[in-house]
């Protein structure tokens, strides 16, 4: 046999697709399949509407896309090669006799498995935008080109990035804000666990290390756009990881607290309210830097309002189903594919479907 | 003199600035059964875990075997047996499918009948061939010491082993662990809660208090325990608790 890491992967990816395939019934499946073609259709009328005004934003600045794309892929590789190293440093197979090559290649492919979507992203969203603007050959090109080198140097420039080393405290350690001796019943507590959950995952202090290069890369001749650039991908990256987070303590806070007698309202309001309304602040600075990049105001305005539809029915999905404790992700797809085609037929219609949707769902949680 | 199974000399470690353990030393022989014990909180797991090597101490050494575990971790690891949680353990293989990984693993051209029939008496067998997610707490930790017992280790460390398991299950355990102590095959370095089990079974003991090994007690001391008042280690220990308190 093989690296027993490989073969314990190779084995739970089998008998994972195996489960899918024998415990989903057949129509699910179908479904899902439907669904899932269904929002890349979503995601290319969506491109049709916003491609030419992206090729427009990044068309002056291709340096500084190639510096934030090369921020991204050393940003996931050196996240990557953190969490598995961990990972393998203490599962079930961390006291095994297996040598440290074997380990170090186990890490590199699961880190590269799990950042690879997210890697591809940027080429997947230049060709899309070529398809959908036929007369920007040279410059998709140009990016196409700039992004697959900036990729391969941010992955080695992530890799050997140097860790600080985490087996000596507890990663949340260093982000857990310290708490006041209380004995007052309250559940502020509730709201302050997503922004901690997101500043473990973040790593504020392994992001800052990498941005400080990337901010010296940048062409001097346009740093006021690539500061704003720059900027942008961060309030990004936080706010995207914001919104995980909150669909992670939706999950485990439904878990821990479904058996006690606090009220789903009063559940879904003590962990969604700060979240949310660091989405609402960061998203409206979002919006400001985007028509300070020359976005015209309307189509920043039609994104900061896209993004918080999604942030709306993510939100208010995750957590009436993490309180039922059933799966979020098919209804997830249906809401956002019907939120696309009514924006398809009339535009700014997506928040307010978004808004509905979030509330029938919180309201049929309460019921129950 | 052979060579002990298991060397820990000055262990410290800090979770940040907080230190968990402090100078521990500890020497174990084959046919040594170990209690380790303390309150909550006191350290034993982060012992065990820096002799699995999941975590890298501060300062000391951790040697299995005369093989260290930071620097030779793949031969020092062929000669150890670690029980990991049984919520650690992968929902997604069958209960067969994590011994074939531990045993190949191991070098080995099987399972091994051993283990097989352990699992039998266990009564695991049935269980083997359905996926570990669907698995009791109780059988997740009985599938979790058979991995720790695939290869014959020369060291098994097990963590709160027999909680979670049946009256009858833990029987054949402990006879197992028995077994393999008295014929000199392994030492056990088991840390519990289970005062009874330390007077049944253990060769020695000792007590972790605030992250260093405060007291220990050899064969002789718990044969004397064994003989004298049922409740003396108990008293023992609670007033190894207040001293250090104090």
């Amino acid at each position: 046999m093989h690296s027993p890491l490989l073969a314990a992967l190779r084995l739970e990816t089998t008998n994972h697709l195996r489960a899918w395939y024998l415990h989903g019934r057949r129509i699910r499946m179908w479904f899902a399949i439907a669904m899932i073609a269904a929002a890349v259709a979503a995601v290319i009328a969506l491109a049709t509407q916003f491609a030419p005004v992206l090729l427009r934003v990044v068309a002056p600045h291709l340096l500084t896309v190639n510096v934030l794309v090369a921020l991204q892929a050393s940003v996931l590789a050196h996240w990557g090669r953190r969490k598995w190293t961990a990972i393998y440093s203490g599962n079930w197979l961390s006291t095994l006799p297996v040598s440290r090559r074997q380990c170090a290649r186990m890490v590199a492919l699961r880190a590269f498995l799990a950042s690879a979507p997210l890697l591809a992203l940027p080429p997947a969203v230049v060709l899309l935008a070529r398809l959908c603007a036929p007369r920007s050959g040279a410059i998709t090109s140009a990016l196409l080109t700039g992004i697959g080198i900036a990729t391969a140097v941010g992955v080695l420039l992530g890799w050997y990035l140097p860790a600080r080393e985490v087996r000596h405290s507890a990663p949340a350690l260093p982000y857990a804000a310290a708490s006041r001796a209380s004995a007052v019943p309250r559940l502020v507590a509730l709201s302050r666990w997503t922004e901690t959950q997101t500043r473990v995952w973040l790593q504020p202090r392994s992001l800052a290390r990498l941005l400080l290069p990337a901010m010296l890369l940048v062409p001097m001749d346009s740093a006021n756009v690539a500061i704003a650039l720059l900027s942008l991908w961060v309030l990004a990256v936080y706010l995207l990881v914001l919104l995980r987070a909150m669909v992670q303590v939706a999950r485990e806070g439904a878990a821990w607290l479904r058996p006690t007698s606090l009220t789903f309202y009063r559940f879904a309001w003590s962990v969604a309210r700060r979240p949310l309304f660091k989405q609402l602040q960061w998203t409206l600075l979002a919006t400001v830097l985007l028509v300070a990049l020359g976005c015209q105001p309307l189509v920043a305005a039609r994104v900061a309002e896209w993004w918080l539809a999604l942030v709306s029915v993510t939100s208010g999905i995750a957590l009436s189903r993490a309180y039922q404790s059933r799966a979020m992700r098919l209804r997830l797809l249906v809401s956002v594919c019907a939120m696309a085609v009514l924006e398809r037929f009339r535009q700014h219609l997506a928040l307010p479907c978004a808004l509905v949707i979030s509330a029938w769902h919180i309201r049929e949680a309460a019921r129950t | 003199m052979t060579e002990p199974v298991l060397a820990i000399r000055n262990l410290t470690v800090r979770y940040g600035a907080k230190r968990v353990l402090t100078g521990v030393d500890l020497s174990l022989m084959r046919g040594d059964w170990f209690f380790l014990l303390g309150p909550n909180g006191s350290g034993k797991t982060t012992l065990l875990r820096c002799v699995g090597g999941q975590i890298v101490p501060a300062a000391g050494t951790v040697n299995i075997g005369g093989l260290s575990i930071l620097e030779a971790p793949h031969s020092a690891k062929r000669l150890l047996g670690y029980a990991h949680p049984p919520e650690g353990l992968p929902g997604l293989l069958t209960g067969r499918q994590c011994l074939e990984v531990y045993a190949a693993a191991h070098d080995l051209p099987d399972i091994g009948s051993g283990i097989l029939e352990l699992a039998a008496q266990l009564r695991l067998t049935p269980a083997l061939d359905q996926w570990v997610a669907s698995y009791s707490l109780g059988t997740r930790q009985k599938l979790s010491i058979l991995l720790a017992l695939i290869g014959n280790p020369a060291l098994v460390v097990l963590d709160e082993a027999f909680n979670g398991l049946d009256p009858a299950s833990a029987l054949v355990l402990r006879r197992e662990l028995q077994q393999r102590v008295a014929e000199r095959r392994c030492a056990v370095l088991l840390a519990t809660h289970a005062l009874d089990s330390v007077l049944r079974h253990g060769t020695r003991a000792g007590l972790l208090l605030d992250g260093a090994l405060t007291r220990a007690w050899d064969a002789q001391e718990l044969d004397a325990l064994r003989t004298g008042d049922p409740g003396a280690l108990e008293a023992v220990l609670a007033e190894a608790a207040r001293e250090c308190a104090a």
